[in-house]
């Protein structure tokens, strides 16, 4: 009878628990789209001020990153950087593809985000600053009120997850006793 | 050679390079590429001008030659501007581009003004030139001797027609001027690049050998740029390319003034020519250049065929 109570215990704090890994997943997601926001924001930036070269913008990123829990995002725009500096004549587009395209394959972001993300290099063309400008701001505000949106929902979400989680788990406990 | 041809290698994206491969291998053996949407990719070298054939050969034969689109243009222009074209506004609201290694791309197309008229930019780029910047060093060593009076440099205009090597020179002699040679210890040397093509310099640093002593100012209006040169780095010699008007020649007086010496270039047919540019005609008066070198038209070798002094008397010919 006492092991009956113990599975039953185990079984709710289980269920609990993969409630939680669902809502930490969605915390992921938020975070790895807010990253992308202030990416395109600080590339932005770079644009309308100093003006340098996207792989200036780049590496300089990447060395800002170094380090931090942003690190595999700035390893990976150093590496398009470097690539685009190596006198290979790769073109922005296919770099970005390549590795933001790969770096995308270990994060979750939704479809429309992530389409959006690997479709960056074809805003940049401008040759007005303000322009190029606004256009990159565009990705960064889309990314913004993506987060916001899912900001909104998580809430929700997540309670909805964790009674789901534990109903689940007492269904179970109740079937095991 | 190998060098140069790597340098030109990489204006070009990497799908279009086996094209464009033995081109690229003619190095410095290039001097300018003129590609324009929809019409014949010429190459000039020193024999004359060639057309690109579709399989990367050499042609005489317009009828053979390759006629990149305007997307083809597009993407070396791309591949010269990294992709950042915000980056090169500048640049190209005044009709060209400066590439690494020093060869600057002259643009033409669709010009957009801004409500003031003033040109912002090129959109639909339909040619580009690019010109190959030679350095022949050494190539201003036999005039050198008829430069100097002790230690002083003399006030030097180099005159010829477009092509024809003044640029080149007047790159090899800053650079001795610079270093110092056997006739006189290096001096400082301030030059005002206008158009990137005497340093070459890519994100401010010459790509070119413009000596240990040498400020560049690159991108700065020649006027403005010898004030701020004057003002900021003392230069004993300051350097111009291709004079051109009354605001130049107002700063090149000043500059004078100062005690420094001068190195300009300035495009004339002939020694006759420059005399009769309206706005030399105070600076010959008052006889400022000591030193004229007159180099051949196209055709003749490279080279100084004259030096005249500030009376008109030729001192040296074919050097």
């Amino acid at each position: 009878m006492n092991w009956s109570y113990l599975g039953a215990c185990l079984l709710l704090v289980g269920s609990a628990g993969a409630g939680m890994c669902v809502c930490q997943e969605r915390k992921q997601r938020l975070y790895q789209l807010s990253l992308f926001a202030g990416v395109f924001e600080q590339i932005a930036v770079e644009m309308g001020y100093s003006r340098i070269s996207l792989p200036e913008i780049f590496l300089e990123l990447s060395e800002k990153m170094d380090g931090g829990p942003d690190g595999k995002l700035g390893e990976t725009l150093g590496r398009i950087g470097r690539r685009m500096e190596d006198g290979r004549g790769q073109g922005v587009e296919k770099l970005w593809q390549e590795e933001i395209g790969a770096y995308l394959e270990d994060v979750r972001i939704p479809k429309p985000q992530r389409e959006k993300i690997l479709i960056f290099p074809r805003a940049v063309w401008y040759p007005d600053g303000q322009r190029q400008q606004a256009a990159v701001l565009a990705f960064s505000e889309e990314m913004e009120q993506a987060v916001q949106d899912a900001r909104r929902r998580r809430r929700e979400e997540d309670r909805v997850t964790m009674a789901l989680g534990v109903a689940a788990g007492c269904l179970l406990a109740i079937l095991l006793l | 050679m190998q060098q140069i041809a790597e340098k030109i290698g990489r204006l070009f994206p990497e799908e279009l390079r086996p094209k464009w491969e033995r081109a690229i291998r003619l190095g410095g053996r290039l001097q300018e590429i003129r590609l324009r949407a929809g019409q014949p990719a010429m190459l000039y070298l020193e024999d004359g001008e060639w057309f690109l054939e579709k399989t990367g050969d050499l042609t005489r034969e317009i009828g053979r030659a390759d006629r990149p689109g305007r997307e083809e243009l597009s993407a070396i222009l791309k591949n010269i501007c990294r992709y950042s074209f915000y980056a090169y506004e500048e640049e190209m609201g005044r009709g060209y581009v400066t590439a690494a290694g020093g060869f600057r791309i002259g643009l033409a197309g669709e010009v957009v003004t801004g409500p003031d008229g003033a040109i912002r930019n090129i959109r639909y780029v339909s040619s580009l030139n690019i010109r190959i910047a030679r350095e022949v060093k050494g190539a201003a060593l036999g005039v050198l001797p008829w430069l100097y009076r002790g230690q002083r440099l003399y006030n030097t205009l180099i005159v010829s027609p477009p092509g024809c090597g003044k640029t080149t020179l007047l790159r090899d002699l800053i650079r001795l001027v610079s270093d110092g040679s056997p006739l006189a210890a290096g001096q400082t040397v301030g030059v005002v690049d206008e158009r990137s093509e005497i340093a070459g310099c890519f994100q401010g640093v010459p790509a070119k050998d413009v000596g240990m002593r040498t400020d560049v100012l690159d991108g700065c209006p020649k006027a403005q740029g010898m004030m701020m040169l004057l003002r900021s780095m003392a230069p004993r010699v300051i350097a111009v390319d291709e004079l051109g008007s009354l605001e130049d020649i107002h700063a090149l007086e000043q500059v004078i003034g100062c005690g420094c010496s001068v190195l300009a270039t300035l495009h004339a047919s002939s020694y006759e020519e420059a005399l009769q540019k309206p706005f030399l005609e105070s600076l010959l008066r008052e006889k400022a250049f000591g030193r004229f070198l007159i180099l051949p038209g196209k055709g003749g070798r490279f080279g100084v065929g004259r030096v005249i002094d500030e009376e008109g008397a030729v001192l040296g010919e074919n050097l």
